[in-house]
């Protein structure tokens, strides 16, 4: 009967204070926590899904929704621009674009965005091919790894796609050629590990088809001309910009794109900071929610643990009459500060983990990202100091007034 | 074995209590008696090292006790000296043997089953051993209180009032149990009480207050 086992059984002996308190901790450990797996694993998404893009151009509107709807595929576009107007930005001799990527979007196979663009995105995100191979012709898709494990998508299979960003049966594109798996992606931890891809011309050719007459078409599905060669009343939604390099006149091209045609070009850095402080405005807030519920956990273990001395002074003086030292007593209370305290984190951080599980199917539609729900970060074990020097505190003076219990005067009471 | 001289006690500022020169020898049993107020339960206080005098010395042994510095005289009381209160009071969130495992490791000593379920079967409450202290009723829980007590085969048995709360069949129970046990381990037994059921039991009698 040491100690510690001693402090567990005080605890237990009172169950009802016990778990309030408990309850009270775990609530703000879980909501900190909580707070810092979300922050760190949006971060950490929207970070590796920069990819070096230098600048997202595409049709006029908010560039925050630009760069949304083209680089983390969340939000609707902002419109098309008209190939003649993207065209110089493709040109390959482009004295200060290393690659341009042209993307277009606005269909979907069961919630899984179908993205019209070149090979080049497979590298621009260090994809890899895991089975299949890369698409070339229009109609043939290559798919990411995660639309493969959630829908079940093999080699060689067909699908028909349907109109808009949500999976609708009424607006099947059907009647035209179906879309053939030829590829799907390893997982890259990126977004293209959500995405369908395909050429840029298929989209053209599914909707052109819609307007055409059903009886006697020709199949489509072949390798496609260049885009810099396509008509110029083509569209497309946006295009994602590498330059060669940072210099003056790459700063300036946004600048002059802006103020100089019917397009938009966003920079990816300055609108995922502008989204970064929107978002840490109500992080802030609730993290203050979860210090205050903190504080009043570690009164709750105060007010329990000082409570409960009241009913245990003839036990403690006992104690020093069996042998007990004062300092003894001060550790016994101590510890049961602390064990509230470990209890209340470790319930805590089981909330937080555990609700991220539980959640995780919902934020990986709503975000486009896989969320682990199992990885543990350095700042909670920074939150488990803190949770035990809390714990430490709120038992101190309770401990103090223990370890002074008058056993003389005490027995003579009871 | 139990040796006091010139023992004196002071609450704040008031006239101190003088007690009269108190000799026991190892085993010696015997009352220690008096009306309520003529200081009684402080001269047990004194005796167990709960109180420092004022003035005067408590030999216990070899030890003076009352010079010994805190920390020693707590461990020193843990095993040596065996004290038994009017209402037995326990660990409440421990069971029977976990309050007598408590008894030995705050003593200092290594708890010990075999020991501790010896006693118990002595006291007749072996079958009692897992139960929670709140399901005695109140003999029993003297008797335990009394095995507390003799658990570290002390030098020294104090019982401050032990029967004032039983009937007569229990206190007969009591009184025949602590005189046994002490003889058991050979420890001195001194008992405060103004019981007058106990008068007739112990040949050595002290009487306060005169």
């Amino acid at each position: 009967m040491n100690l510690l086992q001693l402090s567990w059984k005080n605890l237990m002996y009172k169950p009802l204070s016990t778990t309030l308190s408990v309850v009270l901790f775990a609530l703000g450990v879980g909501l900190i926590s909580l707070l810092f797996l979300l922050n760190k694993q949006l971060e950490e998404n929207f970070e590796r899904n920069l990819a070096k893009i230098d600048l997202v151009i595409g049709a006029k509107g908010s560039p925050l929704q630009l760069i949304l709807n083209s680089m983390y595929h969340i939000d609707a576009p902002t419109g098309n621009i008209s190939l003649k107007e993207a065209r110089p930005f493709l040109n390959a001799k482009h004295p200060l674009i290393s690659r341009a990527i042209p993307l277009s979007m606005g269909d979907n196979y069961r919630g899984y965005r179908i993205l019209g663009t070149t090979q080049d995105i497979v590298d621009l995100y260090n994809a890899e091919i895991s089975e299949g191979e890369i698409w070339e012709k229009n109609f043939d898709v290559t798919i990411g790894a995660a639309v493969a494990q959630q829908l079940d998508l093999k080699l060689g299979d067909t699908f028909f796609s349907s109109h808009g960003f949500a999976d609708d049966e009424d607006l099947v594109h059907d009647g035209g050629d179906p879309f053939e798996v030829v590829g799907i992606l390893a997982p890259s931890g990126t977004v293209v590990d959500q995405l369908i891809l395909t050429t840029t011309q298929t989209f053209w050719l599914v909707h052109a088809h819609e307007e055409e007459d059903h009886a006697g078409h020709s199949s489509h599905k072949v390798v496609p001309k260049p885009l810099m060669e396509e008509d110029d009343e083509e569209e497309i939604t946006s295009l994602l910009v590498q330059f060669k390099g940072r210099n003056f006149q790459a700063l300036n091209m946004g600048r002059n794109i802006n103020e100089n045609t019917d397009m938009q070009a966003a920079t990816p850095a300055i609108e995922v900071n502008r989204l970064f402080s929107l978002v840490n405005t109500g992080e802030q807030a609730l993290r203050a929610l979860a210090v205050i519920i903190i504080i009043v956990s570690a009164f709750s273990i105060f007010i329990s643990l000082f409570s409960s001395l009241k009913d245990r002074q003839y036990e403690l003086a006992l104690m020093r009459v069996m042998g007990g030292k004062p300092s003894q007593l001060f550790v016994l209370v101590i510890l049961e500060g602390l064990l509230l305290a470990i209890l209340g984190y470790v319930i805590g951080i089981l909330l937080s983990h555990g609700g991220m599980a539980l959640f995780a199917g919902e934020i990986q539609e709503a975000y486009r990202y896989n969320f682990s729900a199992w990885t543990f970060l350095k700042e909670e074990l920074y939150l488990l100091i803190g949770a035990l020097v809390i714990g430490f505190l709120a038992a101190v003076i309770p401990a103090v007034q223990a370890s002074r219990t008058d056993i003389s005067e005490t027995l003579a009471k009871a | 074995m139990l040796q006091t001289s010139n023992l004196a006690f002071a609450y704040g500022s008031a006239e101190p209590i003088r007690f009269p020169d108190i000799v026991f020898n190892s085993g010696e049993q015997g009352l220690l008696l008096g009306e309520s107020g003529s200081g009684k339960t402080t001269l047990l206080h004194l005796l167990g090292g709960l109180r420092t005098p004022t003035k005067g010395k408590v030999h216990i042994g070899k030890t003076v006790i009352n010079q010994l510095s805190s920390a020693k005289l707590d461990t020193f009381r843990g095993q040596n000296i065996g004290i038994i209160f009017q209402q037995a009071h326990f660990v409440r969130s421990l069971s029977v043997l976990e309050n007598l495992k408590l008894a030995q490791k705050l003593a200092g000593l290594t708890p010990n089953g075999s020991r501790i379920e010896e006693v118990l079967e002595r006291l007749n409450l072996g079958h009692k051993i897992n139960a929670s202290t709140k399901e005695l009723s109140v003999g029993e829980q003297q008797r335990i209180a009394i095995a507390r007590a003799i658990i570290n085969q002390p030098k020294l048995i104090l019982a401050d009032e032990p029967t004032s709360a039983l009937d007569d069949k229990n206190t007969r129970q009591v009184i025949d149990l602590l005189k046994q046990q002490a003889e058991a381990v050979n420890a001195t037994l001194l008992i405060v009480t103004h019981d007058k059921r106990l008068k007739d039991e112990f040949a050595k009698q002290i009487e306060l207050g005169q």
